[in-house]
């Protein structure tokens, strides 16, 4: 704590007057590298420098301010708000350490009003997703992972080390996209298809997530269909779900006509599919063919 | 506190400091409760925390802190009034948050807000990739009128979607309990509507409003969903799979190898819409009504593409 100041703090002052520093020099010193690497751990980084007049040549230590002190600067009190609020959605979970510790240091910015938060749906993951956590320190740290997974393709499973990237929800599965090094390619996993243990590397490795990266882009069910809008005449009294997606309502005599944009393609064809014959894409011709193939496959069955 | 190690102390001596100098006045029972360790503990914390101060040791420099029957102050913090950094874990925590909220969010602009405070966090880490995503289909304010029905036990009226049928309805509802149930969020609740107890997908409630009608919760409703003893065998292919993984609750009996299933089911209809929406990768093997019962849907929808 005292390292904190704005002076240099000799090691033999931190000797005789921090609580527990005993035994040899040798001994001292050892506890002293220790403590160094615990606090390191912390956020802190120790800096050597500085001789005190008052102590001959020993060298100083301290902490620097601007090192240690949280550095998002201005932030309005909406967006601590915010913040608490993402912070909060983990937190109940009882293996999110990194949430409750974030939680803690946003709240010691400003007094964060709980009641705000009180209505936020919170995560609890299941047994099954305990990978989840692991895989979720190694986005964060970046450490190499290895794991057996269950293709879904092929019902095969095998061992994939990956450089995770990233990790996302898909209606409420848990997916992690990252570079499998076997294929060399950008690939995501569905966390509930990976068998067993997840293993980390020995050493962390110092991959760098390429700037460019953008999870969407790899998560075959979020690709959007774009700005151009779908077409979609549905019967008058049904639809509910494709009415809901739509922007644009156009009502007629016997049907109404919806225009749709924006939205995850295997969502819409999902709920076209769902509406059955009280749905119909009109266009575009690309929606409208894959419509038919699909119904062309269930036919067949 | 003797199995503690010295380095877990501290970090939290550090950070009772800044958490003390914004809740001034706070009882130590509830820091206690925040910091997950016992009062004794904070106690014993706020001694040492009395005792330190900055270099040259003179009492000016030294933290000046009270607690008074309970109750703590800190009224000079020196120069560590403000919280420890953020690490890396911490940041990406607080990144993935904010992609739960930004899909929960009532509206584009508080869209953007949110994206903008993500573009600030994301500077700490010195790497602009976006990690991570959400789909919540939940509205925030949706979610926190129930939940505040749920613990001012008063009823909603909300407009709802059926997941299982293609119906809309408003209702009026006591909500019970939300339970997570195939990986969302459902909500167990007396339907005033129906006069019965009913389930109801949350991400299918479009709009919701609290009233100041209470009700009187007399007896433990009873929370266990029964489902029917029907069910179906089917097989799948591809993604197909995602079917019976998107199901867990439904499933009896699942062959990874040979990809077949068991399932039990809520209602015919649930159930041919959803293999309707697998568009082929599902296929059901028996039983024969409703086999037939789906190929009527599908003829009736080709019709339309022909």
């Amino acid at each position: 704590m005292a390292l904190l100041g704005k002076k240099y703090i000799t090691k033999s002052a931190i000797f005789s007057n921090v609580e527990g520093y005993s035994g040899t020099p040798e001994a001292m010193e050892r506890m002293f590298e220790r403590d160094k690497t615990d606090l390191r751990e912390l956020g802190i980084v120790i800096e050597v420098g500085g001789f005190d007049p008052l102590f001959e040549d020993e060298p100083g230590y301290r902490i620097l301010n601007s090192d240690y002190t949280f550095t998002l600067e201005n932030l309005a009190s909406e967006e601590i708000g915010l913040l608490a609020l993402a912070a909060d959605i983990w937190a109940k979970n009882s293996q999110s350490e990194s949430a409750k510790s974030g939680l803690r240091k946003i709240k010691s910015l400003v007094s964060v009003d709980e009641d705000e938060f009180s209505g936020i749906p919170r995560y609890t993951l299941s047994e099954q997703n305990s990978s989840f956590h692991d895989l979720w320190r190694a986005v964060a740290e970046r450490i190499e992972v290895v794991f057996d997974y269950s293709s879904a393709k092929s019902g095969n499973q095998s061992r994939r080390t990956v450089q995770p990237f990233g990790i996302g929800s898909w209606h409420g599965s848990w997916y992690l996209v990252g570079r499998e090094l076997e294929s060399d390619a950008i690939k995501s996993f569905r966390i509930s298809r990976i068998v067993g243990e997840i293993k980390f590397a020995k050493s962390k490795s110092a991959f760098v997530v390429p700037s460019d990266f953008k999870i969407s882009d790899h998560l075959i069910m979020a690709k959007t269909i774009g700005d151009e809008p779908c077409v979609i005449e549905v019967k008058k009294g049904s639809c509910y779900s494709l009415r809901s997606m739509a922007q644009k309502i156009t009502e007629q005599e016997h049907i109404d006509r919806l225009e749709i944009s924006n939205v995850s393609k295997s969502d819409l064809i999902r709920t076209v599919l769902w509406s059955g014959p009280e749905a119909t894409v009109l266009s575009p011709e690309n929606l409208r063919v894959e419509i038919e193939e699909s119904l062309a496959r269930l036919a067949t069955r | 506190m003797s199995t503690e190690k010295p380095i877990t102390r501290t970090a939290r001596l550090l950070d009772l400091i800044p958490y003390i100098s914004s809740h001034q006045g706070i009882h130590i029972d509830e820091l206690a409760k925040e910091f997950e360790v016992s009062s004794e503990t904070i106690a014993k914390d706020l001694d040492l925390l009395f005792l330190c101060g900055l270099p040259s040791y003179t009492p000016l420099e030294l933290i000046d802190l009270s607690y008074e029957g309970g109750f703590v102050t800190i009224r000079d913090a020196q120069n560590l009034n403000k919280p420890r950094r953020l690490n890396r874990y911490e940041v990406s925590t607080l990144l993935l948050g904010l992609s739960e909220l930004k899909a929960m969010a009532n509206d584009s602009q508080e869209r953007l807000r949110i994206e903008q405070l993500s573009e600030k966090l994301k500077s700490l880490l010195e790497n602009n990739a976006e990690q991570f995503f959400s789909n919540r289909s939940i509205k925030k304010d949706i979610y926190r009128e129930i939940l505040n029905a749920i613990s001012h036990e008063q009823t909603l009226r909300i407009e709802y979607i059926s997941s299982s049928q293609d119906k809309k309805s408003e209702r009026v509802i006591s909500p019970i309990e939300v339970i997570v149930q195939s990986n969302r969020e459902h909500l167990i609740a007396f339907c005033h509507s129906a006069q019965e107890q009913r389930i109801f997908d949350i991400a299918g409630i479009v709009m919701a409003e609290g009233s100041n009608e209470s009700y009187l919760r007399n007896q433990r409703m009873n929370t266990l969903i029964d489902l029917s003893d029907a069910s179906v065998a089917l097989t799948y292919s591809g993604s197909g799979v995602s079917f019976i993984e998107d199901n867990p609750d439904l499933v009896v009996a699942h062959d990874p190898t040979a990809k077949t299933a068991i399932m039990k089911f809520w209602n015919t209809e649930w159930l041919i819409r959803s293999i309707m929406s697998y568009g082929g990768s599902v296929t059901l093997l028996e039983p024969k009504l409703l086999i037939n019962a789906l190929q009527e849907r599908v003829k009736a929808s080709r019709l339309h593409y022909r």
